[in-house]
C-alpha cells in the first residue's frame, strides 16, 4: 500500500516534469534565440529536469509545429549553420500564462507544504 | 571506420528504424538534428575518443525512448490518418514501386525503372539499406530477363559482299544471366514488400 502510494507520486511528478518541460524551452527563449544543443545543455544543467537528451529534439519539433517557436538558419563561427530557435508572438503569450498560472499553484502548494513541515 | 564512428553510425541507425513510422521530413529533420546535436557536443570536448562519445549517446538516451517522445503527439495529433492497422498495410503507393523497378523497364524502357527507383528513395517506408537492396538488385528489374527471351537467337547481319557478323552471347551464359536477374529482381521484390508491410506497426 505505501509502495503504491509511493508509486503514485513518483508517477505524478513524472507527468508534471513532462507537462512543465516545454514551458521551460519556451522560457529559455524568453530573451534570446538559442540553437538546439545549448538548450538541451542549459535544460541538462538543471537536476531533475531531463533524462534523456535526446527526447528535446522532437519536443522542440513540436512546439514549432504549434506555431509558439519558429526556427532561422545562422552561420556558425566553427562548422556549418545552425537552426536557431526562437518564440513567435504566440509562443510568448503561451508562456506568460502559464507563467503566471504556475506562480499562482506553486505557491500554493507551497504554502501548504511549509505548513504541514512547520506543524510537526 | 573508427571505433567512435561506428558507435555514432550504430545509434543513428537504431533511431532511423525507430523511428521510421514518422512521416519523412520529420523524420529527416530529427534525424539530422541528433546528428548536429552529437558532432556539435563532440567538437567541445577535448577528448574525442570511446568513452565520450558512449557518454554523449547515454545522455541522448535510448532512440526508442526518442522515438517515443516524437511519436507521441503524432498519436495524439493525427489520429483520423485510418488507424494504425490501415497504415501497416501495403500501401498503393508501395506497390506501384515494387511493379515499376520489376517491369518498369519493359513497359517505358530504362525510364520506367529510374522513376521506381527514384520513387523507391523518396518513400519513407524504407530504410535505407532497403532502398540499396531495391536498387542494385537487379538494376532493371526483370528487363534484361524479358529481352533474353524475345530476341535470344544471335542475330546475324551479312553484308553484301558476303561478310557475316554474329551478334548475341552463347545461349548458356546468357540463359543462366536472365535467370539469375529474373531470380534476383523478383527475390528483391518480395523482400520490398515485405519490408514495406512491416514498417509500421
Amino acid at each position: 500500500m505505501r509502495d503504491m502510494e509511493h508509486g503514485e507520486a513518483t508517477n505524478l511528478l513524472t507527468q508534471m516534469r513532462r507537462g512543465a518541460l516545454p514551458y521551460c524551452v519556451l522560457a529559455l527563449l524568453r530573451e534570446e534565440q538559442r540553437y538546439g544543443v545549448e538548450i538541451v545543455r542549459l535544460l541538462g544543467e538543471v537536476d531533475g529536469m531531463v533524462t534523456s537528451e535526446g527526447t528535446i529534439y522532437p519536443l522542440l519539433s513540436r512546439l514549432r509545429r504549434q506555431g509558439l517557436v519558429e526556427t532561422v538558419w545562422q552561420e556558425s563561427t566553427a562548422g556549418p549553420p545552425r537552426r536557431y530557435y526562437r518564440l513567435t508572438t504566440a509562443g510568448h503569450e503561451a508562456l506568460e500564462t502559464f507563467a503566471r498560472e504556475w506562480k499562482r499553484f506553486s505557491d500554493a502548494v507551497h504554502y501548504f507544504m511549509r505548513k504541514e513541515d512547520g506543524e510537526r | 571506420m573508427t571505433a567512435t564512428d561506428q558507435l555514432i553510425g550504430d545509434y543513428l541507425d537504431r533511431l532511423e528504424t525507430a523511428v521510421r513510422a514518422l512521416p519523412p521530413d520529420r523524420r529527416a529533420e530529427l534525424l539530422a538534428e541528433i546528428k548536429e546535436h552529437i558532432s556539435i557536443t563532440l567538437s567541445h570536448e577535448e577528448d574525442q575518443g570511446e568513452a565520450t562519445v558512449r557518454t554523449i549517446l547515454d545522455r541522448l538516451g535510448s532512440p526508442e525512448d526518442i522515438a517515443r517522445e516524437a511519436g507521441t503527439d503524432l498519436d495524439a495529433v493525427s489520429p483520423p490518418l485510418g488507424g494504425s492497422a490501415g497504415r501497416s498495410r501495403v500501401g498503393a503507393l508501395e506497390a506501384v514501386v515494387v511493379l515499376l523497378l520489376l517491369i518498369g523497364g519493359i513497359v517505358l524502357p530504362v525510364l520506367g525503372w529510374i522513376v521506381g527507383v527514384v520513387l523507391l528513395w523518396s518513400s519513407a517506408r524504407w530504410t535505407t539499406r532497403d532502398k540499396v537492396i531495391g536498387t542494385l538488385v537487379v538494376p532493371g528489374g526483370l528487363t534484361f530477363t524479358v529481352w533474353f527471351f524475345l530476341y535470344r537467337t544471335p542475330t546475324s547481319v551479312c553484308s553484301s559482299d558476303g561478310v557475316c557478323q554474329t551478334s548475341g552471347m552463347p545461349d548458356g551464359v546468357a540463359l543462366t544471366l536472365a535467370l539469375v536477374c529474373a531470380a534476383g529482381s523478383i527475390g528483391s521484390a518480395i523482400y520490398l514488400l515485405h519490408r514495406a508491410n512491416h514498417a509500421v506497426t
